[in-house]
């Protein structure tokens, strides 16, 4: 099985970013709630630095960090705490999403409408190319009913 | 250029190029039946863009959000698929209240002289055509306000 599981560092960044500036203006409240000033010194901001880059790196690992391995049979993908394994077989069609800013995703739709969507940017894996390789494993099995009879859901 | 080198060219203008400022292409399929025609690639999208914060607040209050699409298939110089092809979308965007789509025709050869007249008098307001040689890079649309669109895009990386 091929495994792909890439730092996405911008998730980090932002998770980071997002809990020094909370914990700052936790700080700052508190600070002025019981001494009626704010006190501020580089010390402290490298000391919050270091916090937020600490809880930053959990919460990335359980919220963000996906793992994807595959072959020619299945795949499984693994987000945060959640664990989800597949065979291709399982599904029927396979499209390209543009998810905004350059982002691409390939969804795995099932006949009944229900989809899968596999980030392929943020695991560093050329959307285009994987796109044409899982319709190769999807198309490897039984079609489901045309779209006539059943339309993906957008 | 090859048929499949095209129609990648086209989705990326679609999905993240010139095309966006018809609609926001978001999704594309390849290889897909449609009722009891295949077509090589169908991408869908809606005319409301997503945005960020204002574009997004802007694009909700001005733009209406309907779903529109564009079909495209390849290898019929004679056009001996279209109508099966024009009745394939009209029930799909029938089944999906979608108000307009596209449809491209590709060929790596001349079309008919037959073909080029049949989509160039061609003026159904709800389905833009445009065939596209890639051997002369010459673009054929239909007459409509919607072909003559999806001619200038389908021009844009001949």
């Amino acid at each position: 099985m091929k495994t792909t599981a890439p730092l996405q560092i911008i998730n980090l960044l932002k998770t980071i970013t997002f809990l020094f500036f909370g914990l700052l203006i936790l700080w700052g409240l508190i600070n002025y709630l019981m001494l009626r000033q704010v006190y501020l010194h580089w010390l402290l901001l490298l000391f919050n630095l270091l916090v937020s880059a600490g809880l930053g790196w959990w919460f990335y690992k359980g919220n963000y960090h996906t793992t994807f391995s595959y072959d020619e049979e299945g795949f499984e993908i693994e987000r945060g705490d959640s664990r989800l394994s597949a065979r291709w077989r399982d599904y029927s069609w396979v499209s390209l999403v543009h998810l905004g800013l350059g982002e691409f995703a390939v969804r795995l739709y099932k006949d009944g409408g229900d989809f899968l969507q596999i980030p392929a940017s943020s695991l560093k894996l050329d959307p285009l190319e994987f796109r044409f390789r899982v319709m190769e494993f999807v198309k490897g099995q039984e079609r489901g009913p045309d779209l006539g009879a059943s339309s993906p859901r957008r | 250029m090859k048929v499949r080198e095209y129609l990648l060219k086209l989705e990326d203008n679609l999905m993240t190029g010139g095309g966006r400022w018809v609609a926001d292409f978001t999704e594309s399929f390849w290889e897909l039946p449609v009722g009891d025609t295949a077509f090589d690639m169908l991408i869908l999208g809606r005319t409301r863009p997503r945005g960020f914060l204002l574009s997004r607040f802007f694009s909700w209050i001005v733009l209406p959000n309907y779903p529109v699409a564009c079909f495209a298939y390849s290898d019929d110089p004679d056009l001996k698929r279209l109508s099966p092809s024009l009745k394939a979308i009209a029930e799909y965007r029938a089944k999906e209240e979608m108000p307009w789509a596209w449809l491209v025709i590709v060929n790596e050869g001349a079309f008919s002289r037959r073909a080029k007249a049949l989509v160039e008098r061609n003026d159904t307001k709800e389905i833009g055509i445009a065939l596209v040689d890639l051997a002369s890079q010459e673009i054929t649309a239909s007459k409509s306000y919607i072909g003559r669109r999806m001619g200038r895009i389908a021009k844009r990386f001949k």
